[in-house]
């Protein structure tokens, strides 16, 4: 009965009550929505770390980290890998053969580090195939030829491995990202002509364009035009088991592109099985075990069952790899939590100051209850329980709000390329943003909503409390 | 044994520096089954001897003695508990609780009780016809006249099966017709249930009614009968 009056009270002013709900609802929305987009972005980078470089663990000899010589392999690699296999936690297990190389095009060279995995993609834990640039791209098991390669998008561009030609096409394309007409008019002229290298085509574009506005759109003008140099072959040279010069012409036959430049601008993937004859590796050896788990919470633990069984080999859980992978995966909820508790902490002055209005207007009615028989406890459940009713009210819609607004986007992504491309995929993240929300985020917040509800009662209630019936009896309001 | 004994009861209000001695060393008996009213011209202490009795205020000095119980020896909760159980209350004004029905408001004292669902309900509507307001059950007290809510407050205040009723000016904001209207309500639930009522008044209409008459004039009783 105190729940119900406390829900009939809220609405005797409904327009003060109407304000504070959709004042709670609108700033819950964006936060959930705020939230939403950061753990989205999160979520995308780490999924995308984990299947494409790190996965949740992994094992070496430990002197290959010191060293990266081909010398220091894992000794008996396979039977390792088949007893981790048979591991409850294990969902896949791969080896490698990690190698450092020399990696150049007739236009330039860099150092890279080269992958030999399983060509099977059923097999492997490496999940780059899902991350290819287009469909003219093709992965490992795709083509019968052995010397094959898979390069990133970044090495592809400083390898010069990148035609660029505008059309028509490519030109509508920009006007619907909001490239500006008078710049769009500006490209005309270079419609149908074909730039070989990154060099010239920027050159083409400096001509034409402001400095202002080369800043601003020449990447986005040079995404929208080009074309990987797929089927050319670019040199890669590494030391053999021996401590030989080996080299090799590889042929590129895809592009990948993680969002990552540190990633994307030094891995290669190749054939394990190619790699290991060109390096004079015995069959079946690998120097590096890449294990995916099935839950990433739990990999510390896994970890520890690994060390124990497997005491002289260097194991290294994806925290220890990336350690801002710790921070997303459980000081992040922290970090949210401490964020929703600033937005509840602001609007709860508004919920006190209401409930304040609320108690204060009442002063007889209140006199009355406490006058006839209504304990202390009880008056201070209602205010509680009308406090907490009206705050969740606003809390829920605006949860499902921004619930909506986080499906809506999450599913259409946003697109921040037109501000912000370079910048995020420098440091690791893609430019276009998949919001999502968890269960855990809405219940977190609910519980949040709930406390600062209790909370912004307290003030009010405690004022209710302390009044006289016999002198609140007599108050004028 | 009297259901409300009075013994040398003062008040003294201190606002600031000015002392008010609203009650100055009241004596007093009320048998079972009274109707006794209160009177005496405005600021004369009515209220806040009524207050008093009823356990709302603390007297500076004396005893009230309720039913062989010592009210002003109870702690604020146990107070609270005591009016709960044993004092019903009428005011002049904001009985009701506006966001509950008629039925709902004399429901509500016995939720306070403990009551369970059904009790609550067939009492409650037991209460209703008694006061004449069966067809105003599910009427908010703002759907009723001001006579109408004073009969759902009477009808409240004996939900709870209380020793006696107080009354501070119940008919003060009521024509002539709701006040006889009250008041009749009152003296037949005294007449029939043998119901105590204590009320406050200076309306000679409800004076009338009395059974018994206190006249009190500066806090202090001056004259005291019985008149029917
Ligand atoms: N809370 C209070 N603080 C200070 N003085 C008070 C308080 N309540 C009442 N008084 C004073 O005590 C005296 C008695 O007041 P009380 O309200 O009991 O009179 P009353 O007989 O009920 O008058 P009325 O007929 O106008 O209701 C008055 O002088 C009044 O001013
Ligand atoms: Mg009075």
């Amino acid at each position: 009965m105190i729940l119900s009056i406390a829900w009939k009270n809220i609405w005797r002013n409904k327009v003060r009550s109407l304000i504070l709900i959709g004042t709670i609802a609108f700033a819950l929305a964006g936060t959930i929505f705020i939230i939403g987009m950061m753990d989205g972005w999160m979520k995308d980078r780490n999924i995308k770390v984990i299947e494409t470089e790190l996965a949740h663990i992994q094992i070496h000899n430990p002197d290959f980290v010191s060293n990266l010589s081909l010398r220091d392999t894992i000794s008996s690699g396979q039977k390792i890998i088949s007893q981790i296999m048979k591991m409850d936690f294990t969902m896949a297990v791969n080896g490698r053969i990690k190698v450092m190389a020399m990696v150049s095009s007739s236009y330039s060279s860099q150092g890279a580090l080269v992958i030999g995995i399983d060509p099977d993609r059923k097999h492997e834990v490496t999940k780059v195939y899902k991350y290819l640039s287009d469909s003219t791209s093709k992965w490992l098991d795709q083509v019968k030829r052995q010397n094959v390669v898979i390069i990133g998008r970044k090495m592809a561009k400083d390898l010069q491995m990148v035609n660029y030609m505008i059309t028509d096409a490519s030109l509508s394309t920009l006007a619907d990202m909001g490239l500006p007409l008078s710049i769009i008019s500006k490209l005309d002229s270079l419609q149908g002509k074909k730039f070989h290298t990154t060099t010239r085509f920027y050159n083409a574009l400096e001509k034409l364009l402001t400095e202002k506005e080369l800043d601003q759109y020449a990447d986005l003008i040079a995404n929208s035009c080009h074309s990987y140099k797929l089927g050319r072959k670019i040199i890669i040279r590494m030391q053999d088991i021996n401590g030989n010069v080996v080299e090799e012409a590889f042929r590129i036959i895809g592009v990948y592109d993680t969002d990552n430049d540190l990633f994307d601008g030094m891995y290669l993937f190749v054939k394990k099985p190619y790699l290991a004859g060109l390096l004079g590796l015995s069959h079946g050896t690998i120097n590096e075990i890449a294990i995916i788990t099935n839950d990433q919470r739990k990999v510390e633990e896994y970890k520890a069952t690994l060390k124990q069984k497997f005491p002289g080999l260097l194991i290294e859980s994806i925290f220890d790899m990336d350690p801002t992978m710790r921070i997303m995966t459980s000081l992040i909820w922290i970090y949210y939590a401490i964020f929703e508790a600033f937005i509840l902490f602001a609007l709860s002055f508004g919920i006190v100051n209401t409930m304040l209005m609320a108690v204060m207007e009442r002063t007889k009615e209140l006199g009355m209850l406490m006058a006839i028989g209504m304990n202390r406890r009880r008056v201070f459940s209602m205010i509680m329980n009308e406090s907490v009713l009206l705050t969740l009210t606003g809390g829920i819609i605006g949860i499902i709000l921004g619930y909506l607004l986080v499906l809506y986007t999450g599913h259409a992504g946003i697109n921040l390329s037109k501000y912000a491309q370079q910048g995020m995929e420098a440091m690791g993240y893609s430019a276009v943003i998949y919001p999502h929300a968890s269960p855990l985020l809405l219940a977190e917040t609910t519980v949040l909503v709930v406390i600062t509800g209790m909370l912004a009662a307290v003030y009010p209630a405690i004022k209710a409390l302390k009044l006289k019936p016999a002198q609140a009896l007599h108050t004028d309001v | 044994m009297a259901v409300i004994e009075v013994k040398k009861l003062h008040k003294i209000y201190k606002t600031g520096e000015v002392e008010v001695h609203a009650v100055r060393g009241i004596d007093l008996q009320i048998e079972q089954g009274e109707f006794t009213a209160i009177v005496g011209p405005s600021g004369s202490g009515k209220t806040t001897l009524l207050n008093l009795i009823g356990g709302l205020d603390e007297p500076t000095e004396g005893r009230v003695i309720i039913d062989g119980t010592d009210i002003t020896q109870l702690k604020d909760n146990q107070l609270i508990d005591f009016r709960l159980w044993n004092i019903g209350f009428v005011f002049q004004a904001y009985n009701l609780i506006p966001v509950l029905t008629a039925k709902e408001n004399i429901e509500f004292i016995m939720h306070l009780q403990g009551k369970n669902k059904e009790e609550r309900e067939r009492r409650a509507l037991e209460l209703l016809q008694e006061v004449g307001l069966a067809d105003r059950a599910n009427s908010r007290p703002s759907q009723l006249s001001g006579g109408q809510q004073q009969r759902i407050a009477v009808a409240r205040a004996l939900a709870s099966k209380p020793k006696f009723v107080l009354a501070d000016e119940p008919t003060a904001n009521l024509d002539s017709v709701a006040t006889t209207n009250l008041l009749e309500l009152m003296e037949q639930l005294n007449r029939e249930e043998n119901m105590t009522f204590v009320f406050a008044t200076h309306d000679s209409r409800v004076i009338e009614k009395a059974h018994r008459i206190i006249r009190i004039e500066d806090g202090q009783v001056v004259n005291d009968e019985k008149v029917k």
